[in-house]
C-alpha cells in the first residue's frame, strides 16, 4: 500500500512531463500553424484592368504563399494567448511614421509628417496576423484585447488554406475586403444554448480600418483622432443541429467606423538668419468618411454535401461632401460534396460564383473605385481538393473571372471595354500542410 | 406502437452501453451530462459545466473505446475528429483535447481534477473516479 502514493506520483509526474499543460491549472504553451506553397497560371488580354491591381500576373508562377505559426499559450483555466504570426507572398508592409518631403504644383516643397504608417508590399514578409490575450471567464462571456481578426462572416475567419475548400479566397474577403481584416481593439464574445442550438456572439471596439482604399486589405488599424473615429461592430450566429444529421449555421455582421486620413503640413519660410525662419503648422483631414458594413452568411451540411454562402455590403458616406455614398455589394454562393476515397483520403469537388459590384465611386475617390473603368466583377470557379490523411490538402481549380466595364462614351478615357476584353482565365493549384 | 418505441429506446440505449464511459473526480460537482453538452465539451464549444470549468481527456485514436465515443457522441470517425482540431487550430478556436494513451493514466488523472471529463474504456472505471452518466 505504501508504494502505490509513489507509483501515483511518478505516473503524475511522468504524464505531465509527456504532456505539459495536462492539468488546469498548469502552463500550457503549444505551436502549430499551416504553410502551402501555389502555382498560378492566368490568361487575358493587354488591356485588363486587373493588371494594375496584381489580380492579374503575366505568366505562370510558383511560389510559397504562406507559413503561418500559431503560439497559443494557457497559463491557467482563465487566460489564452495566442499569437499568430505570418510569413506572406504579399504582405501589407508598413513604415514608421516620419516626415515625407513632398512638392506642390508650383514647385514648393514642404513636409508632410506621416502618422499613420503607410503601405508597402514586397515579396514575402512577415507580418502579425493576429495577437490577443482572452479573458476567459464564462462560456457566455469572456474578453478579448488586441489586434484580433474581424469574427465577419465564414471565410474572413478561416483564413488559413486548411480550412478553406479554394485555392483562392472569395475577393470580397481579400482582395475587396468588405470588413477589415483585422482589428485591434477590445473583443466580448460568448456563447450558449438556447433549446439545444448554439447561439454565438461577439461584439468589439477597435481603432477601426487602416486602410482607406476599397483594395487590399491593412495590416494595421488607424490612428482614431477623436471618439467618433473608434469602430464598433458585431456578430451573431446560431449553428443548428437539424433532423437526419443535417448542420446549418446562419450569421450575420455589422461593423460601423471612419475612414480618416489626416496630413499635417509643416511651411518654412526662410529669413535672413536660420533661427529666425518661421514654422506654420497645417493639419487637414485629406479624407474623412463613415462606413457601415453588414454581412450575412449560411451554410448548410449533409451527407457529406455543402452549401454556403455570404452576403457583404459596405456603404462609406463621405463626411467632407454631404454624406455621399459609395456603395459595394458583395455575394458568393459555393456547393461542395466530400467523397471519402480510402480511409486516408477524400476528394471534394466544388463549384463557385462570386459577385462584387459598386456604385457610387466618385463620391469616396481615396476609395480608388472610381480610377477603374469597371462597376464591379464576378467569378466563376471550379475545383478538386484531395484531402491526405488530416492535414494535408492537394488543390487545383480553373476559374473565369469578368471585370463588368463601364463604358465611357466620349472624351480623353473613353473606352468601350466589352466583357471579353477584360476577362482573365487562371488555373490554381496549391499544397496546403497544416503542422 | 409501444413496442416501436421500446425498441427505438433500446438501441439508442445501446449506442450508450458502448465499450467508453465519461469520469470525473469524485469531488467534482459534475452530476450527470447531456449528449450535445459532451460533443461541445470535445468539440471546445464549451467549457463550463455545472458551474466547473471542465478540461476534457480523450483516449488514443486506435483505442476501439475512442473511436465508439466519437462516433456515438460526436458522430465522427477518428480521421474525422482530427481534421475537425486542424480546421479549428487555424481559426485560433483552440487545440484538441490531450490524449492519454491508456485508461488507467487518464483515471489517475481524472481522479485528483474536479473539472476533469475523461474518456476511458467502461472497463476500467474504477473506485476512485465518478462514472458520469450521459443523458
Amino acid at each position: 500500500m505504501k508504494t502505490r502514493p509513489f507509483l501515483r506520483s511518478v505516473i503524475l509526474l511522468g504524464v505531465t512531463v509527456a504532456a505539459p499543460g495536462l492539468l488546469a491549472e498548469e502552463s500550457n504553451l503549444k505551436l502549430y500553424g499551416f504553410a502551402d506553397a501555389q502555382f498560378k497560371k492566368q490568361w487575358y488580354s493587354d488591356n485588363n484592368i486587373l493588371r494594375r491591381y496584381n489580380v492579374a500576373e503575366p505568366g505562370g508562377q510558383t511560389y510559397l504563399d504562406h507559413v503561418n505559426l500559431y503560439v497559443d499559450s494557457r497559463p491557467n483555466s482563465s487566460l489564452r494567448f495566442l499569437a499568430e504570426f505570418a510569413l506572406n507572398r504579399d504582405p501589407a508592409q508598413s513604415l514608421p511614421a516620419g516626415l515625407r518631403l513632398v512638392y506642390d504644383s508650383a514647385g514648393r516643397s514642404a513636409y508632410i509628417p506621416v502618422f499613420a504608417p503607410e503601405l508597402r508590399e514586397k515579396d514575402h514578409g512577415i507580418s502579425i496576423a493576429r495577437a490577443h490575450a482572452d479573458l476567459l471567464l464564462a462560456d457566455e462571456y469572456n474578453v478579448r484585447f488586441g489586434k484580433f481578426i474581424t469574427p465577419a462572416g465564414i471565410w474572413n475567419v478561416d483564413h488559413g488554406s486548411p480550412a478553406i475548400l479554394t485555392v483562392r479566397q472569395p475577393y470580397q474577403t481579400n482582395f475587396i475586403p468588405v470588413f477589415p481584416e483585422s482589428q485591434t481593439g477590445l473583443q466580448a464574445f460568448g456563447k450558449t444554448q438556447i433549446f439545444e442550438q448554439d447561439l454565438s456572439y461577439s461584439g468589439w471596439l477597435s481603432t477601426g480600418r487602416g486602410n482607406t482604399s476599397a483594395f487590399g486589405a491593412s495590416d494595421y488599424g488607424q490612428v482614431p483622432q477623436n471618439w467618433d473615429d473608434w469602430a464598433w461592430g458585431s456578430h451573431l450566429q446560431t449553428d443548428l443541429a437539424l433532423p437526419g444529421q443535417v448542420g446549418a449555421r446562419i450569421g450575420g455582421t455589422f461593423h460601423t467606423g471612419t475612414l480618416r486620413q489626416r496630413t499635417e503640413w509643416l511651411e518654412s519660410k526662410l529669413a535672413a538668419a536660420p533661427d529666425l525662419a518661421e514654422l506654420t503648422t497645417t493639419r487637414v483631414d485629406s479624407s474623412y468618411a463613415r462606413e457601415l458594413c453588414y454581412g450575412l452568411d449560411g451554410k448548410v451540411q449533409w451527407s457529406g454535401f455543402l452549401l454556403q454562402m455570404e452576403w457583404n455590403h459596405r456603404q462609406v458616406r463621405n463626411l467632407m461632401a454631404d454624406q455621399s455614398e459609395s456603395n459595394i455589394n458583395a455575394w458568393y454562393l459555393i456547393v461542395a460534396k466530400t467523397v471519402p476515397v480510402h480511409k486516408n483520403v477524400d476528394v471534394t469537388p466544388y463549384a463557385m460564383y462570386e459577385s462584387i459590384s459598386w456604385n457610387g465611386a466618385v463620391n469616396n475617390q481615396f476609395l480608388g473605385l472610381d480610377q477603374t473603368p469597371a462597376v464591379g466583377f464576378h467569378a466563376i470557379t471550379a475545383g478538386l481538393n484531395f484531402g491526405l490523411f488530416s492535414n494535408v490538402h492537394v488543390k487545383a481549380e480553373y476559374s473565369h473571372q469578368e471585370p463588368e466595364p463601364l463604358n465611357l462614351g466620349s472624351g480623353p478615357i473613353a473606352n468601350n471595354y466589352t466583357y471579353a476584353d477584360l476577362a482573365i482565365d487562371e488555373f490554381d493549384a496549391q499544397l496546403s500542410v497544416a503542422f | 406502437m409501444n413496442k416501436t418505441i421500446s425498441a427505438i429506446l433500446l438501441l439508442a440505449g445501446l449506442s450508450f452501453c458502448a465499450d467508453w464511459a465519461v469520469v470525473t473526480s469524485p469531488s467534482s460537482p459534475i452530476g450527470s451530462i447531456s449528449k450535445g453538452d459532451l460533443k461541445r465539451v470535445f468539440t471546445g464549444k464549451k467549457g463550463n459545466v455545472s458551474g466547473v470549468k471542465v478540461v476534457p481527456f480523450m483516449l488514443a485514436e486506435t483505442n476501439p473505446a475512442a473511436q465508439s465515443f466519437l462516433k456515438d457522441v460526436l458522430g465522427m470517425s477518428p480521421e474525422e475528429y482530427k481534421k475537425f482540431w486542424v480546421d479549428a487550430q487555424v481559426k485560433g478556436e483552440g487545440t484538441a483535447p490531450t490524449t492519454q494513451k491508456s485508461s488507467a493514466v487518464a483515471i489517475l488523472v481524472a481522479s485528483d481534477l474536479p473539472g476533469a471529463l475523461a474518456v476511458v474504456e467502461k472497463s476500467a472505471v474504477n473506485g476512485s473516479v465518478k462514472d458520469v452518466p450521459v443523458q
